[in-house]
């Protein structure tokens, strides 16, 4: 039976992905998955945040449990809202909110923890970025690699543009009104009456 | 035997391609037409030659001949026959070989449609041409075989894949083989995914022709328009093969990945949406020219950025480089196929930078004022190119830059994406609201804003009855500067309104000139509404073709927004019988089974019953399909105009009594399919011909005597 408040709220390490992806994850030991209980709050790299976490995953058990407390909890979309803005560590090009391996759904689950502590987005996609490195977050947060990021748009547009204006002036300088053609140019010819009337429909 | 056949097919097509390119340059050269027939028919034989390889390997995936590893890799005894001739495309060696076909079928058709009349342009076509399907054939035969089998190595018993018989060895056995076949990736038995990579290879191939005729008037000196009469057709053709096949892999993403959307702006996905983009210019663009006489040095800068993109496009999805620059060395065909890209991009821009300095492609007019349909035709330019550039940095460009240069690994996604490219596209569609109504070379504002009036107003309409009927629910939308925290944030219904605003008033321009055009002909000539139209579109069709392809796009960019800014996504958890509010519906979870199929996939599907006002609507069935190397979530949706209730199986427990699902309401996203179609017709009566056959071929049939074509 699932936790249906909790679960709904960060998802739980469904059975199917147990059987999916264990093979294919290769940053968890099958043994880690396993120990996991159901409500996978469990799995982190040290000792001492394992210790930690656990703690506060029993208060969080408990409290879910309290009417009170569940009014204040963090949402479904708000992970979402965070997760969309990263990656997952292993797979090429998965936003993490739409990636469903267990590595995920565990970072899934720490954005959740962390957003019930009361940090913010930014806190936690600093997090990730400390730890993971820039790979895992949308746009680099790096200052340098994000103005390295942005600089290509920001480039080709003023190359563009630059293009354009030397195309428009180079234009422009040349008016000679005797040049000038008329809308009828658009119109094949061939058939007489129709274009008369469109040229008359276009002039008014 | 049968891969004895298609090697040997392919060997031949390989040696037809080189001799073709050889012979058609010398005969160019020498100016002997001899010469140059030789060449032409040895580019036309290689599409027999190369269909009889895909024939041999197409038999030997129907009939199971697992001694091919290709057939091996890609099929097992449990693959229905349907999903065993779609293998053919499955894997890369398949895909490859289907490509070589593709190359071959292009050229074919270019060469019957356009030999008599581009004459002169021919040789150096069929050499372009040729060296291209060379290059593939050569990668297929050397790198990536797929003809390739297993034997077993008769004294120490190690299976090997060899192309060719090796001595001391020995057939595995054929029940073996069978056995441990590993069959088709899951993600490929779809629909849209078996229909997207031809239409994809068959778009990106396409744009091969004229590339081939552009390098060909380069080479020739024959800058005419000549040229682009003869690829206007084939670039019309492949546009529509390349869209097509975006849209079809945005399906297929919605329906079969699981998250909800159909673009997640994945490098690879936008590998395919940049030679759309620049291919999109280039036709655009080559109206100026062969109007006007201008922009000669733009449109080949546009025609060799799109084959470019190709290759590139080509070069970044097989090679790897997309997970990281290190593994692009580790692919057997990276390197030939980045050499091969640089290659054809610099004699490109060699040969255009040579003609130029010549002052060979000098405009012919030189004037144009500040609002006439050139300019803004200019503009459009500009805006593809900086879209163009901007995509391709966030996918390449800075990822591999910052890998290389910053020893960082990054990933630019959506947030980057829909940080830069949202202008861009904003100014595209506001152009293509106010290009087609200005005149050539001159408009005044006066005479625009009345062309502008009545498109207008409609909008304005239109705009005020969708405030009165539109969804209330929607999420802010956060306009992030420079991807960080800081940023301001607009109600969507906002950031809607101006969208619709501009998208909405380029489809009523489209509609209401068709409108014009129609009325114009019922006046003058009485006729009936229905033959004004068909009259109208035959008579302009590359026009009004165009009318129907901007509304097309315009009936996408609705879609888009749509599920974009109002997008609905929640979890649900659900007991068996349970049933649950979302928004104005009613979900009721009714059964979950669970059970293997025939083709050994183990399937988890929940039924759920969707109800509005207490009357159910639907039933909806979601799944999980389990291969042995994969899980597949696939959707299932109500899906109606105005929206789709999406639910995906996202988690169950053991006894299947509980069960998460996630949900997604998608305003309008069918609009994304729908205006596909459209765009799709539109093409076709732009580009569909007056006479299908030449003028020469249609001579050659009446008299029906088998003219010899040595002239």
């Amino acid at each position: 039976m699932l936790n249906k408040q909790f679960s709904d709220v960060i998802g739980h390490v469904p059975t199917i992905q147990r059987r999916l992806f264990v093979g294919t994850t290769s940053m968890l030991s099958a043994n880690k998955i396993q120990n996991r209980g159901l409500l996978n709050l469990t799995t982190c790299r040290n000792v001492l945040m394992s210790v930690s976490v656990s703690a506060f995953v029993i208060i969080l058990i408990l409290s879910i449990g309290l009417p009170v407390l569940a009014q204040e909890t963090v949402t479904y979309n708000d992970v979402i809202r965070v997760a969309e803005r990263m990656y997952c560590p292993i797979c090429e090009n998965e936003p993490l909110d739409e990636c469903r391996n267990a590595t995920c759904l565990e970072w899934k689950d720490e954005i959740y923890r962390r957003l019930e502590e009361g940090q913010s987005d930014q806190d936690i996609i600093d997090y990730f970025v400390t730890r993971y490195g820039q790979k895992v977050v949308g746009i680099p947060q790096d200052t340098v690699l994000r103005w390295l990021s942005f600089a290509g748009p920001i480039l080709g547009t003023l190359i563009a543009i630059a293009i354009g204006w030397f195309t428009f002036r180079r234009w422009l300088r040349h008016t000679p009104l005797t040049e000038k053609v008329d809308a009828t140019d658009t119109i094949p010819s061939g058939d007489d009456d129709y274009r008369s009337q469109l040229e008359r429909d276009l002039t008014g | 035997m049968i891969a004895e056949i298609g090697l040997a097919a392919l060997a031949f097509a390989f040696a037809a391609s080189i001799y073709s390119i050889l012979v058609s340059i010398y005969g160019e050269i020498q100016q002997s037409s001899g010469a140059m027939i030789s060449g032409r028919n040895a580019a036309l034989a290689t599409l027999p030659l190369l269909l009889i390889a895909m024939l041999a390997l197409l038999v030997a995936l129907v009939t199971e001949q697992y001694q091919l590893s290709y057939v091996w890799n890609v099929s097992n005894p449990q693959t229905p026959i349907f999903y065993r001739i779609t293998a053919l495309w499955g894997s890369q060696k398949g895909s490859l070989l289907f490509w070589c076909f593709t190359t071959s079928l292009f050229t074919f058709g270019a060469i019957v449609f356009n030999w008599r009349s581009e004459r002169h342009l021919m040789p150096y076509a069929i050499a372009v041409m040729m060296a291209t399907q060379a290059f593939f054939i050569g990668i297929t035969l050397i790198l990536e075989n797929p003809f390739a089998r297993w034997w077993v190595d008769a004294i120490t018993g190690d299976a090997f894949e060899s192309i060719l018989i090796p001595s001391n060895a020995i057939i595995p056995d054929a029940l073996r083989l069978a056995e441990s076949a590993k069959g088709l990736s899951p993600l490929l038995r779809h629909f849209g995914m078996i229909i997207h990579p031809p239409m994809l290879y068959l778009g990106f191939v396409g744009f091969l022709v004229p590339f081939a005729f552009a390098i060909a008037a380069l080479a020739s000196g024959d800058l005419s328009t000549n040229w682009i009469k003869a690829s206007r057709r084939w670039s019309l053709i492949s546009w529509v093969f390349l869209s097509l096949g975006l849209i079809l892999g945005g399906r297929w993403a919605y329906d079969v990945l699981g998250w909800g959307g159909y673009w997640g702006w994945d490098p690879v996905e936008n590998a395919a949406f940049l030679p759309w983009l620049v291919g999109t210019a280039f036709i655009h663009s080559v109206m100026i020219q062969q109007k006007r006489g201008m922009l000669k040095v733009w449109n080949m800068v546009l025609v060799i950025g799109t084959f470019s993109a190709v290759i590139f496009g080509t070069f970044a999805t097989r090679s790897g480089v997309i997970s990281s620059v290190h593994s692009f060395a580790r692919s057997s065909v990276g390197f030939p196929m980045l050499t091969f890209w640089g290659a054809m991009t610099l004699i490109g821009a060699v040969l255009t930078f040579h003609r130029w300095r010549r002052g060979e492609l000098r405009d012919e007019h030189e004037f144009a004022g500040l609002l006439s349909r050139e300019m803004l035709f200019v503009l459009n330019n500009i805006i593809f190119m900086a879209l163009t550039i901007a995509i391709f940095w966030g996918s390449f460009g800075a990822p591999i830059t910052s890998e290389l240069f910053f020893g960082t690994e990054i990933t630019l996604g959506k947030d980057y994406f829909m940080g830069v490219t949202p202008p861009l596209f904003a100014a595209l569609y506001i152009l293509m609201g106010i290009a087609p109504l200005a005149a050539w070379s001159s408009t005044s504002i006066k005479r625009l804003g009345k062309a502008l009036l009545i498109p207008s107003i409609l909008t304005v309409i239109t705009l005020l009855l969708l405030m009165v009927i539109a969804p209330s629910y929607s999420d802010p939308v956060r306009f992030n500067l420079a991807g960080s925290d800081s940023g301001f944030f607009l109600p969507a219904q906002a950031v809607a309104a101006f969208s619709y605003a501009i998208i909405l008033l380029a489809g009523f321009v489209a509609i209401y000139e068709t409108y014009r055009g129609t009325a114009a002909r019922v006046r003058a000539r009485n006729e009936s509404w229905l033959k004004a139209t068909i009259t109208l579109f035959g008579r302009n069709q590359r026009r009004y073709g165009g009318y129907l392809v901007h509304l097309g796009i315009v009936i996408i960019g609705i879609g888009v927004i749509g599920s974009t800014l109002f997008q609905y996504q929640t979890r649900r958890t659900l007991d068996l019988g349970e049933t649950t509010t979302v928004q104005n519906y009613q979900l009721r979870f009714d059964d979950f089974q669970q059970g293997a199929a025939a083709d050994g996939r183990f399937i988890n599907r929940a039924t759920l019953s969707l109800s509005q006002n207490n009357r159910i609507i639907a039933t909806i069935q979601p799944r999980v399909d389990e291969y042995p190397q994969m899980g597949m979530m696939i959707a299932g949706a109500h899906s109606t105009a105005a929206r789709d209730f999406y639910v995906l199986l996202d988690d169950f427990d053991e006894t299947g009594n509980s069960v998460s699902f996630a949900i997604y309401i998608n305003p309008l996203i069918n609009l994304v399919w729908w205006g596909g179609i459209v765009l799709v017709f539109g093409t076709l009566i732009a580009a569909w011909p007056k006479e299908v056959l030449p003028a020469h071929l249609r001579g050659a049939k009446q008299k029906m005597s088998g003219t010899n074509d040595v002239e």
